[in-house]
């Protein structure tokens, strides 16, 4: 009997996603010398990618269950507001953000319980979450910023931990733990079961319901971390944070090998597509020189991303 | 001459024969059923003369000229119609526009000419003798006037040939003698009415001739006059029986582990009270339909019950959900492995362990991946499952039968009490299903009660202790299988059947 090194799924995607973004990054080294190359234009590249990941690796868990996520930028916006309020109002520090990632959580979980147990399509139901909680946003703030935030708080988006910037220590924890979670985890395993065929996992004694609640509620708790991490070094709250991102979530999960279908997704997958899209995002911006592409590029990378993943399940399809 | 002439058609699906040199003539005005079991060839035959499938070999001729016919809409230029087994009505439009559903009449601009669509419509119908308002939507219709919809939507083309394909099995007793009524109207206007039908009562009610068909062969016509259900049944099931199949259980005195008493699932089935033995295998026998897949669903935890009671062990329980029922010890083995059963885009080893996540946990919600390899191994083995080293191979990539042994070992992990195999070995080669066959027997060897449910007689009668024959959301009989004959169970199924009507 052969052994298998299964300890960690790194797919023949995730390889080349590697090689692509050593492509990009080594030819746009040559023709833009130090613009690109520069330190302070990489730290710009990764420092958005902090919270592109998180959202990122909540919308995987999503994707696997053959759902989708629209509403984590708005879950984002409302959480940073709720705890920058709390704060604001004098809350205590990790009091503020307890409160904040079980709204997270409640959120998440509202998601999945329309999904999972009112049969609302997860397009309609999160698109509607979406809209609620970003109104919700404008109604508590009347459009104004939230500061006054304690700069313990602050200190979190904004401090080194032995010269690393928190942000990434935190992020990359927090990779480190789905990536544990993704190796044997059974509730992990059971949303796969789910994703790729609801029946069968039903009839397998799976409780679909509870893993799909489960996978939104997660979801939402990563954008919820998102909000802290994000809060925090801006040293405010506001509204409009978060717009747009469940786009660049979207693409970089199924750019990493989510499937649209439900039943596929990995961590690192989506960790090198969070990579990728900023990457590419960052050479139209350097092309172009304003920063108003961005929209439009996570957009199109969706979409060829979104029809890439067709293509190759439509051919797998004829195939069975 | 006649109006339809086959002559010679075979077809094969792969490897499989499903029509072997079938030669037929059927005549002008005349109403000819078709009969056969499951899997003997009618649909398949209906479907190449209706265009959708195509031959391998031999010819069609009409009026005693050869047609070629690669689809449907040949076969519509030929004036060959079908209205299929299952309904295709758009139900949220109105009768006129399903009836000329994409040859609606238009202007030079074209907008469709309402007022003609529905005049059209009317006219239609009136040559069948039945009044309509064109405009009413069909979903306020009853199913038998949607039926009705279908039919004139066929005819409507001027057809010659008018196939049903078991036209009667959703509609009721008046809806089943109006639409009689109408295939003699047809009849007598010069129509060639092809109809097909499990129900002998009906078919010797209606059909002037009627043809047996038995695994891909043409057994043959039999005339008015000699319609005897028994004759039939016999041309139906003729096959020897052969001895491929496990001895049955050495004794039948194991005790009771699962019992329902008058068990009842609304619109579904009806007072169903069976007792199921630790060692056995007991065949459920009845088509699609008669309420045994509902049955196990219940006995599953994956549907609710109405009334009576399910008890296990001697105890009562309510199941809630599959989940709850393999706790208990229940499993259920699904008619439909790619919808219901696998996870066709996981692994072997993903499929083997779906449902006994339970039993491989190492701490803290982790599985255990070394033991589900393990067991994943085991049953490989244990099954013949093929490649050898499937294991980490998506179960896309195997064949029906090895696809079909991976669901059975997905059961076999989760180390039930009593398992309930629906259609067992439902599109699967000659091998694995010997293999399947006597792994079930193995299985109640062990001790474990086994619920087979099949629409394959054979199968039903060379593998079980004890056969119920389900008609139409009932329990008809439970039969001990000391030499039970085919004839027997069919005459339960069909006739006693059709007697309760």
């Amino acid at each position: 009997m052969q052994k298998r090194k299964r300890r960690i799924p790194v797919s023949g995607r995730s390889i080349t996603l590697i090689i692509i973004i050593a492509l990009v990054f080594g030819v746009i080294s040559i023709i833009k010398g130090e613009l690109f190359y520069s330190l302070t234009n990489i730290s710009n590249v990764f420092s958005n990618l902090s919270y592109d990941l998180l959202l990122a690796c909540g919308m995987t868990f999503v994707l696997i269950l053959g759902g989708i996520d629209l509403s984590v930028g708005s879950v984002l916006a409302f959480v940073g507001i709720v705890i920058t309020m709390l704060l604001n109002r004098g809350l205590n520090v990790a009091l503020a953000i307890v409160i904040g990632l079980a709204v997270a959580v409640l959120a998440g979980a509202i998601n999945g319980v329309i999904v999972s147990k009112f049969n609302v399509a997860p397009f309609v139901a999160t698109l509607a979450m979406m809209s609620s909680l970003r109104g919700a946003c404008y109604v508590l703030t009347s459009g104004f910023f939230v500061v006054g935030l304690p700069d313990s708080y602050v200190a979190i988006g904004r401090g080194y931990t032995l010269g690393i910037p928190n942000k990434i220590i935190i992020s990359i924890a927090i990779m480190i733990f789905l990536g544990i979670i993704s190796t044997r985890s059974r509730v992990f395993k059971q949303m796969f079961y789910v994703g790729q065929n609801a029946n069968a996992a039903y009839l397998s004694g799976i409780s679909s319901a509870r893993t799909i609640i489960l996978g939104y509620a997660m979801c939402s708790l990563l954008a919820g971390v998102a909000a802290i991490l994000m809060t925090s070094s801006f040293a405010m709250g506001q509204a409009s944070f978060g717009t747009g991102f469940e786009m660049r979530a979207i693409a970089a999960a199924v750019i990493g090998g989510a499937s649209m279908n439900g039943g596929e997704g990995n961590f690192v997958g989506t960790a090198l597509g969070v990579i990728l899209v900023a990457l590419v995002n960052n050479v139209f911006i350097m092309f172009n020189g304003s920063p108003n592409w961005s929209t439009a590029i996570s957009g199109i990378m969706l979409l060829v991303a979104v029809a890439f993943d067709l293509i190759r399940t439509r051919k797998r399809g004829e195939s069975v | 001459m006649s109006l339809l002439e086959i002559k010679n058609i075979s077809k094969s699906f792969g490897s499989n024969k499903v029509l072997s040199n079938i030669s037929i003539f059927l005549e002008k005005g005349e109403i000819h059923s078709f009969i056969g079991e499951n899997g003997a060839g009618k649909s398949t035959l209906m479907k190449i003369i209706g265009g959708i499938y195509q031959a391998d070999s031999g010819q069609f001729l009409i009026n005693g000229k050869e047609v070629h016919m690669q689809n449907p809409m040949d076969a519509f230029r030929e004036g060959i119609g079908i209205v299929h087994q299952e309904l295709s009505v758009a139900d949220n439009m109105t009768v006129a526009q399903n009836v000329f559903v994409n040859r609606e009449p238009t202007n030079a601009l074209g907008f469709i000419k309402w007022k003609q669509l529905n005049e059209d419509t009317v006219t239609e119908f009136k040559k069948i003798g039945i009044d309509i308002k064109p405009d009413t939507l069909v979903k306020t219709l009853s199913v038998g006037m949607q039926q009705v919809v279908e039919i004139v939507k066929v005819l409507s083309r001027d057809v010659k040939i008018l196939i049903l394909d078991e036209p009667t099995s959703a509609l009721s007793d008046k809806e089943i003698s109006n639409l009689f009524e109408l295939l003699l109207k047809l009849k007598e206007s010069g129509t060639l009415v092809i109809f097909i039908s499990h129900k002998l009562k009906e078919i010797k009610q209606i059909s002037d001739r009627v043809s047996v068909l038995r695994d891909g062969n043409f057994i043959g016509t039999l005339e008015k006059d000699e319609m005897e259900e028994s004759t039939i049944i016999r041309m139906m099931v003729g096959r020897e029986i052969d001895n491929l199949y496990p001895p049955k259980a050495k004794s039948r005195d194991g005790e009771i582990v699962l019992e329902t008493r008058r068990l009842t699932r609304n619109e579904k089935y009806l007072d169903v009270s069976l007792k199921i033995k630790k060692g056995e295998i007991t065949g459920m026998f009845g088509l699609v339909g008669s309420g045994r897949t509902e049955f196990a669903y219940s006995l599953f935890g994956a549907d609710g019950v109405d009334g009576g009671e399910i008890l296990l062990n001697g105890r009562p329980v309510r199941l809630k959900s599959p989940k709850m029922a393999i706790r208990y010890g229940i499993g259920y083995l699904s008619e439909d492995r790619k919808r219901t059963g696998l996870f066709v885009g996981m692994d072997v080893k993903d499929n083997v362990v779906a449902s006994s996540l339970d039993f491989i946990m190492a701490k803290l919600g982790f599985l255990d991946d070394k033991k589900s390899e393990q067991v994943t191994e085991e049953y490989i083995g244990q099954l013949e499952i093929r490649p050898s080293n499937c294991s980490s191979l998506t179960v896309r990539s195997l064949s029906g039968g090895n696809q079909q042994k991976v669901l059975l070992a997905k059961w076999l992990a989760a180390k039930p009490e009593v398992l309930i195999v629906d259609e067992p070995t439902r599109g699967v080669d000659v091998g694995a299903k010997c293999k399947i066959h006597s792994i079930l027997r193995a299985l109640a060897d062990s001790g474990i009660a086994i619920i087979m449910i099949s629409s394959e007689l054979p199968e039903i009668l060379g593998l079980s202790d004890q056969v119920a024959v389900m008609h139409e959301g009932r329990l008809i009989t439970v039969l001990e299988n000391d030499g039970l004959t085919e004839e027997t169970v069919l005459a339960h199924a069909f006739l006693k059947g059709g007697d309760n009507q």
